[in-house]
């Protein structure tokens, strides 16, 4: 039976709500914040796509060959090493010194120029990360291979070989899809996927893996991408009245009476 | 600058698509020739309401026999080869961020998703949107006509807009379309009313991962249900399973617009912000002190919430009239 080859694409970010409210500083000139000095992470929506690819490798009914990718500099190849404990037969960086922020299409131009050279059945990513924010990615790189694209996917399983059942989050309920690959699948909200850890025995068992780094240019953007003019911290500060009271109750109770009887008399 | 809107009237979400892009076409288009809307309906829709819901004086009614993004894109990109629209316009829903996306790309045009506000400059066109997971807003410039933008979620539409009367009005049916999607056609499964009915809700409790159980969370559905209040909770809760996706709020859930939120146990990071910033009035009651919410909020308790909640509720229950 030959093996199914998935390509399971992330992205490493700073944890953003770990920056304090005045810790916002734009540099007017390049258009940058500083985040460097907040803890990393695995894309939240990429670490469900990561758990879902395992759990699909699993249960499938042949042999599965996972390979994980990163488009970005070295601060990755922690989270690479980690992957291969994980048993990621595969764990890639493209490396490029380029601004990734607002960038979905030559990310997507790079990812399908991978695919090209090594070929893969499925694609599973992430639907959107922080910082950028463009939503855009598996989308456009679905778009550039020609391949189908399943956007916020909840559950991934294969129904026989060749054939895959997936379950995707619509506006009103859910779409359920017999799917036969090649496809992309870009995760969304997922209860309970998040990212295993690996144990130290399993750590220490890839200790001598490398990851692969493939050097790589962004593709230019062929006009199609966008360019970033403009950035300004947003100021959401309201009153933030304390309600004083010795006891949960009182305070209950003040909230009720100075602020909350007239208005709710009022809906 | 001539443009389109694309509408999905198979969704249940169709008034709010409707709203929120007529307040949009309003707000950003008003001085544009007037646009056209094409609007994809299903065998069982009332014609006439959808018709009422167009946001442009032209629309083109397309009735569909499946509805999934997957399909409409083969549909749109059939109908639209020709076109020459400088602009589509997409709700910020699921459905509309992935069409315009993809169908930029097939147009060979330029994109982006959940676009606040526009404004044209010569050979560019200005988007305003929020960027790094909603702390900051910036300004991205698109050069590439055909432009295809989805729209910010959560506009204010509280100030109805003037219907507009709809002069040209045309229908395909495209059921016979045998080039549709590529994966076939997918099954639908309803789900609760349970986002939709928060997006309208006047009075909301939401739960944050503060509130560190599902017992607990359970314990303040019940809470909400006799306050008169709709329950939802933060995206840690439902990604902890202790709730459904659908009464997840945020930024990838829903965006709420009550006169009244009261946030509990929630860090208020700005991913979940956006999902109450349109509140008129927000209640936090946090244990800690320093979390961001407090100074986002009209008015703080820092206390347990527990015994607040329960208090608040009784207070609220022997009001004369209930919300």
């Amino acid at each position: 039976m030959i093996a199914m080859n998935i390509l399971v694409c992330f992205k490493v970010t700073p944890d953003l709500d770990q920056l304090p409210p005045d810790g916002w500083e734009v540099d007017r000139a390049a258009l940058t914040v500083e985040t460097g000095f907040v803890k990393a992470m695995i894309n939240p929506y990429d670490e469900s796509a990561l758990e879902l690819a395992l759990r699909f490798a699993e249960d499938a009914p042949g042999p599965v060959k996972l390979t994980a990718l990163t488009v970005g500099d070295r601060s990755a190849d922690r989270y690479l090493k980690m992957l291969y404990a994980l048993k990621f037969d595969r764990a890639v960086r493209l490396e490029t010194g380029a601004d990734l922020r607002f960038t979905p299409e030559g990310i997507a131009a790079a990812i399908a120029a991978f695919v090209s050279r090594n070929p893969h059945q499925l694609i599973i990513m992430g639907r959107q990360s922080g910082v950028g924010d463009n939503a855009a990615t598996p989308l456009l790189a679905a778009e550039k291979l020609g391949w189908p694209c399943i956007a916020h996917v909840t559950e991934i399983r294969s129904l026989q070989e060749d054939l895959l059942k997936v379950r995707a989050q619509a506006d009103d309920g859910f779409l359920s899809y017999a799917a036969r690959p090649p496809l992309v699948a870009a995760v969304g909200n997922v209860p309970h996927a998040y990212l295993r850890v690996p144990t130290l025995k399993e750590r220490l068992g890839v200790r001598e893996k490398k990851v692969e780094i493939v050097a790589a240019a962004l593709p230019a953007e062929e006009g199609a991408g966008c360019t970033l003019t403009g950035l300004d911290v947003i100021d959401r500060r309201r009153a933030g009245l304390k309600i004083e009271g010795a006891t949960p109750r009182e305070k209950a109770r003040a909230l009720y009476e100075l602020y909350l009887k007239e208005r709710l008399a009022k809906l | 600058m001539k443009y389109t809107v694309v509408l999905n009237g198979c969704s249940r979400n169709i008034y709010s698509q409707a709203e929120e892009t007529a307040s949009f076409v309003a707000e950003n288009l008003g001085s544009a020739p007037p646009g056209r809307c094409i609007l994809f309906y299903s065998d069982a829709q009332n014609k006439e309401e959808l018709i009422a819901l167009s946001p442009a004086e032209s629309l083109l009614l397309v009735k569909v026999k499946q509805r999934d993004p997957e399909y409409y894109l083969s549909l749109l990109t059939g109908l639209l080869q020709n076109d020459t629209s400088g602009l589509y316009l997409f709700p910020g829903d699921l459905c509309g961020s992935e069409l315009a996306i993809r169908l930029a790309h097939r147009l060979g045009g330029s994109s982006l998703a959940a676009v606040e506000k526009i404004e044209e400059d010569g050979e560019e066109l200005h988007c305003y949107k929020t960027v790094y997971s909603g702390y900051l807003r910036a300004r991205l410039s698109l050069r590439q006509k055909p432009y295809c933008l989805s729209i910010a979620r959560g506009r204010d539409t509280r100030r109805r807009r003037k219907a507009v009367k709809v002069l040209k009005f045309e229908e395909l049916d495209a059921t016979g379309f045998e080039k549709g999607s590529p994966l076939g056609e997918p099954e639908y499964e309803e789900e609760a009313n349970g986002g939709l009915e928060l997006e309208e809700a006047p009075f909301i409790l939401v739960a944050g991962q503060g509130v560190n159980s599902r017992e607990k969370i359970t314990r303040l559905k019940e809470i909400a249900a006799e306050m008169g209040a709709t329950f939802g909770v933060s995206r840690p809760v439902a990604m902890s399973a202790w709730a459904p996706l659908h009464i997840l709020i945020g930024v990838s859930g829903v965006i709420a617009r009550p006169q009244l939120c009261i946030a509990v146990g929630v860090s208020g990071a700005a991913a979940f912000f956006a999902g109450i910033e349109k509140s008129k009035y927000i209640v936090a009651v946090n244990i800690d002190e320093l979390a961001p919410l407090v100074q986002s909020a009209d008015v703080v308790v820092i206390d347990d919430y527990e015994a607040v909640l329960e208090e608040l509720c009784r207070l609220i229950k022997e009001q004369p009239s209930l919300p």
